[in-house]
């Protein structure tokens, strides 16, 4: 660019100035003069250029420059080259999209995109990728898609144009019509011109996540293209970095096929395990300069992920870990570095994580590196490496280091202990210490998640409750107790302090001087828990309800406005002359509805979002095993980052699958029925006893059944594979009930089938038998315990028999217990979906589809959302977007069982409102799973 | 993709901001001041990688950043880029400025910020790598050039023409 002496001696002027102000008056002194310029008439092309060239300095300074839009404008409508090519500079670097010049710069891209000069077309084209429109995508595109198709276009105009619609895609998906030229675009992958491929590539990968069958394609072309470059060494010396062959499009091939399912054909397998092997083996020999070690390592890293994703053998991954291994422990910091980042990565998924363990040391020392960015991926690798072997020593690890970790690390290192410790804890007792000693650890560097989830854990596991409230009571009689400990420790004697009421010094009194000791030097968010603690130890042991009451009254008068309320409230309560109301609100809390765990879910809330789908999100490994065991071709998905619900033995587990409610299930009178009863009134009773049950079939609680003399509800919470289903019986009548029989009983196998199979086993609960007499308007309830041993085909039965007004009746109602009922939901990748999709189908393993009459579907505009509520409910995961056509849901879930393993299930549902019909496909690993997914829908979709 | 590419020098002057997104002026700055705040008090020794900052990506962004005499140069890419081939990209964007300036130092940078400009659109567009081809992106900056050339004539003859472009 020819210089302009005017900007020059403005850019020395800023640059001599000593301080920001006297730069800022400068600055103010040049912006004026430049709006009088601009108003004078006659300004010349060179001039204008260099007051707009001044204008994006004063910018780049940081600036704000409000002004010169307009001269912008008139700059890319010049003839002249420069002129034209600052005018777009300052478009891309000043105008918003929303600018009210935007409309003259699209007509002067339209105009440009075609100009003969190719220069020209180029900087239009360059200018679409700053500042795309909606009109732009909508009227232009097609024209961009012949740009780069031209058989007469250089290789430069070609370029631009496949990255101008890469930019248009991603900004206004539904304007460019891609389906309708994704197909033209494809072949230019295979195209001499590296540049082009490379272009095209990433295009091509934008593409394959929206529009992954029209893209398949693609896969044939990269993997020859790959070859050729790897294997074969066609390329031009021009795209030689530092000795290796285009890096960058090697990189952007092995990323892009990671994006499709493996290729089935076992040659093509071959060919590509072969180019892997290959790139793995070139990275074996020393001695090389630093910029080509990176351009080679970027290839590697980049070939050891897609390695993963293929699953092309473990012996690949073997040599993988090992090279990782020398890498980690290199004296190179970004090779340290990259070295964790992949090994974490590989730890995910490598079958036998030996390989990695035996580094076990060098990654702790890792914890303690001089370089922040080095010490976070060491923390990602031990999270990843983890397993039930290896959970103390590194937990323990992770604790001692925590005391010294800097801050910023310390939340997330608290964050994935609690994970960790939850998931392969063994032992309560060591649940319990890892997290109070957490809490103390940690406490000020951590969200509230983490003593929400200790608590909500020990609510779920009677067997942690007694060991937890000595260590309460314990930590509360420590020197210090730190904030979140204080937390724990009062919110569970609060909950539980009557189970170690009759140890010496455990007395409820001695609880509560525990409790009102630390009270002083609490926080008033510490103080609202203690005090609703106070208020539960009123309710449990009178013999300390007046101190409680002294307590509560204190407080009574509180300066902070949430502690003075909960005092009143509680005070009150407790004072109320009844005797039913303060063990009725302050009763027990019941185990915590398993949903995501609020951990996982702020771990993976750190992830952020990024333009192209990640490939892989950090896990741990049990997950992604487990989803290797039960996705047919045993492929990892790029989706482990669903793991740590729990699933642990100390943990609750999850009973993700009801987790779906929605709507209430209080509903009004409907009955269930006795099916040997013949009245219409009695026909009637049936038939809203199955409404009553297909409902169930998707909630966790509501009515079973309703009639004249009881009605039966039903709680139910699954942790698959087991559940637990609490069945309340209430009676209607005005009369006493008695003679109470609550029994509920599997189904038989049906006769035939020979095999001894397991299936569905249900017990009453322990230690709850039911009252055998219940008073008018009176409730008993009762616990089932449902183990799901292996996939079973019909429902338990459940009977109630009883006497009323001398009177025996009986009921035999169906228990909503099915197979789906032990299904948790997994996210999976959109692109994944139709993936597995098709393996399953190719397994034949199961499927069961069916076409179901939906005629709602026209009338009822809430029908698609119901939907989904209905097949969220049943414990699938819906994944948005994987479905071309919008209307259609897709979802995927994983039944446990406790013997038979687990197995994966898909599920796609296409609704049809035209036709009123609605199409219900379900492949899974069982065909039973499957046949009783698609049972239940029927049940369902009948009902509604 | 690359969300943007910054070079400021080791006091935290800017001497480039592109940002691939629409993003606002004080917000640049900010993100600016924020990695040079991260970058300055790592020593060389230490790797060139860095996890995003709040204002840009959180952890999902990462920042890859070299270190040249008085420069940084830093790229900040989402996930689905490579991190070591943001680490060489900077490296072929520097030999490609080089090639230009003939030894570029800061004061190119400074007095010929629209050329930095120009040339970093040879290298990525849309944020993504378009040309990894040191000839090649010198070659569409020659051209570039050439045509730009017969402008200075004009006001070196101190022609005060009239031209105004076509219609606004």
């Amino acid at each position: 660019m020819a210089p302009m002496k005017g900007l020059t001696v403005f850019i020395a002027d800023v640059r001599k100035c000593r301080s920001p102000e006297e730069e800022e008056r400068r600055v103010n002194k040049e912006l004026a003069n430049i709006r009088l310029k601009f108003k004078e008439p006659g300004l010349n092309g060179y001039n204008r250029k260099k007051y707009v060239c001044k204008l994006i300095y004063m910018s780049l300074l940081g600036y704000d420059v409000q002004f010169g839009h307009r001269e912008a404008v008139e700059l890319i409508n010049s003839a002249k080259y420069s002129e034209k090519q600052i005018g777009y500079l300052a478009v891309s670097l000043l105008l918003t999209e929303d600018s009210g010049f935007m409309r003259a710069v699209v007509a002067a891209l339209r105009r440009d995109v075609y100009d003969a000069n190719e220069c020209n077309a180029c900087l239009a084209l360059s200018a679409i990728t700053n500042v795309a429109t909606r009109e732009i995508a909508e009227t232009l595109t097609e024209d961009i898609v012949a740009q780069l198709v031209s058989s007469s276009a250089s290789m430069f105009v070609k370029k631009k144009a496949a990255l101008c619609l890469l930019r248009l895609l991603r900004r206004f998906p539904e304007a460019v019509n891609a389906q309708q030229w994704a197909a033209r675009v494809v072949p230019y992958i295979g195209h001499r011109d590296i540049g082009v491929t490379l272009s095209v590539a990433s295009l091509v990968t934008a593409l394959a996540q929206q529009h992954p069958d029209e893209m398949r394609k693609a896969v044939g072309l990269a993997i020859r293209r790959l070859k050729s470059l790897v294997a074969d060494g066609e390329h031009t010396a021009d795209y030689v970095y530092y000795r290796v062959p285009a890096p960058w499009l090697q990189v952007k091939l092995l990323r892009l096929l990671q994006y499709f399912p493996p290729p089935e054909s076992p040659e093509v397998r071959a060919m590509l395990a072969g180019i892997l092997r290959r790139i793995i083996d070139q990275s074996q020999d020393a001695a090389r300069e630093l910029q080509q070690m990176n351009a080679q390592y970027a290839v590697l890293f980049e070939a050891i992920g897609l390695g993963i994703h293929l699953d092309a053998g473990q012996g690949l991954l073997q040599d993988s870990a090992a090279l990782l291994g020398r890498f980690i422990t290199s004296r190179e910091t970004n090779v340290r570095y990259l070295g964790l980042e992949a090994m974490a990565r590989l730890a995910t998924y490598i079958d036998d994580v030996g390989a990695i363990k035996q580094y076990q040391g060098v990654i702790i020392q890792s914890l303690r590196d001089r370089d922040t960015s080095v010490r976070r991926r060491a923390l990602d690798l031990l999270y990843s490496m983890c397993d039930v072997d290896s959970a103390r020593a590194i937990v323990d690890e992770l604790l001692r280091h925590m005391a010294i970790a800097d801050l910023a690390l310390r939340e997330e290192m608290a964050l994935k202990v609690a994970i960790l410790t939850e998931k392969f804890a063994t032992e309560y007792a060591w649940y319990v210490d890892v997290m109070m000693r957490l809490v103390s650890l940690a406490g000020d560097h951590m969200g509230d998640e983490v003593w929400h989830r200790i608590v909500q854990v020990i609510l779920g596991n009677e067997e942690l409750q007694l060991y937890a409230c000595r260590i309460a009571l314990q930590s509360l009689r420590a020197p210090v107790c730190h904030e979140s400990a204080f937390k724990v420790s009062v919110y569970v004697l609060g909950e539980f302090g009557h189970l170690i009421a009759n140890a010496p010094d455990c007395a409820p009194i001695d609880q509560l001087k525990a409790v009102q000791a630390k009270m002083p030097a609490a926080s008033p968010a510490a103080r609202g828990v203690a005090l609703t603690a106070v208020a539960k130890f009123a309710n449990l042991f009178p013999e300390i309800k007046t101190l409680c009451l002294r307590l509560l009254d204190r407080f009574r008068s509180a300066l902070d406005v949430e502690l003075q309320q909960r005092a009143c409230e509680y005070y009150a309560l407790a004072t109320v002359e009844s005797e039913d109301l303060l063990p009725a609100v302050l009763e027990e809390m019941p185990p915590f509805p398993e949903r995501q765990s609020a951990l996982v879910s702020r771990l993976l809330a750190k992830g952020g979002d990024t333009e192209d789908q990640r490939t892989w999100v950090l896990g741990t490994r049990d997950t992604a095993r487990a989803q290797q065991q039960q996705q047919q071709p045993s492929r990892p998905g790029p989706e482990a980052g669903q793991d740590g619900t729990t699933a642990a033995a100390a943990a609750d587990g999850d009973g993700g699958g009801d987790a779906a409610q929605g709507s209430s299930a209080s509903d009004d009178a409907g009955e269930d029925g006795q099916q040997h009863q013949q009245s219409p009134e009695a026909l009637a009773l049936v038939a809203r006893g199955r409404k009553h049950y297909a409902r169930l079939l998707w909630e966790s609680d509501g009515i079973l059944y309703d009639g004249d003399e009881v009605q039966v509800g039903i709680v139910a919470q699954y942790k698959p594979p087991a559940g637990r289903v609490g069945v309340f019986v209430g009676n209607k009548a005005a009369a006493p009930i008695c003679d109470l029989v609550i029994e509920a009983r599997a189904a038989a196998s049906p006769p035939g089938d020979s095999s001894d199979a397991p299936g569905l086993e249900i017990r009453l609960s322990e230690a709850q038998a039911p009252p055998d007499s219940l008073l008018p308007l009176a409730q008993a309830r009762v616990f089932f315990d449902a183990m799901c041993s292996g996939m079973f085909e019909a429902p338990p039965t459940l009977r109630i028999a009883y006497t009323l007004a001398g009177a025996p009746s009986e009921l035999e109602l169906r228990l909503p217990v099915t197979a789906t009922h032990f299904v948790d939901p997994v996210t999976i990748a959109v692109s994944d979906f139709f993936a597995r999709w098709e393996q399953l189908g190719a397994a034949g393993i199961g499927e069961a589809r069916e076409v179901f009459r939906t005629p709602f579907l026209a009338t009822d505009g809430g029908a698609g959302p119901w939907l989904r509520s209905v097949v969220g409910g049943m414990g699938f995961a819906l994944i948005q977007g994987a479905d071309p056509a919008p209307d259609n849901i897709v979802a995927v879930g994983i039944a446990s069982t406790a013997q038979a393993g687990r197995f994966g299930c898909l599920m796609r549902v296409e609704p049809k409102a035209s036709h009123g019909l609605t199409r219900v496909t379900v492949r899974a690993t069982n065909a039973v799973l499957a046949a009783a997914v698609v049972a239940n829908l029927s049940t369902i979709l009948a009902e509604r | 993709m690359i969300k943007a590419v910054l070079i400021f020098n080791q006091l935290g002057k800017p001497r480039l901001i592109k940002f691939y997104e629409q993003i606002g002026t004080a917000a640049q700055q900010e993100i600016l001041r924020e990695i040079h705040s991260l970058v300055a008090k790592r020593p060389d020794t230490q790797c060139n990688f860095l996890e995003g900052t709040r204002s840009i990506g959180g952890a999902g962004a990462r920042i890859v950043y070299r270190h040249y005499a008085t420069l940084y140069f830093v790229f900040v890419a989402d996930q689905s880029e490579s991190d070591l081939g943001m680490l060489d990209l900077i490296q072929l964007f520097v030999e490609a400025l080089d090639r230009s300036f003939e030894n570029v130092c800061e004061l190119d940078l400074i007095f010929h910020f629209d050329e930095i400009h120009h040339i970093l659109s040879e290298v990525v567009s849309a944020g993504m790598v378009i040309e990894t081809s040191l000839a090649e992106i010198g070659s569409a900056v020659d051209e570039a050039k050439r045509l730009a050339k017969p402008d200075s004539d004009h006001s070196r003859l101190g022609l005060h023409s009239l031209r105004r472009g076509f219609v606004q």
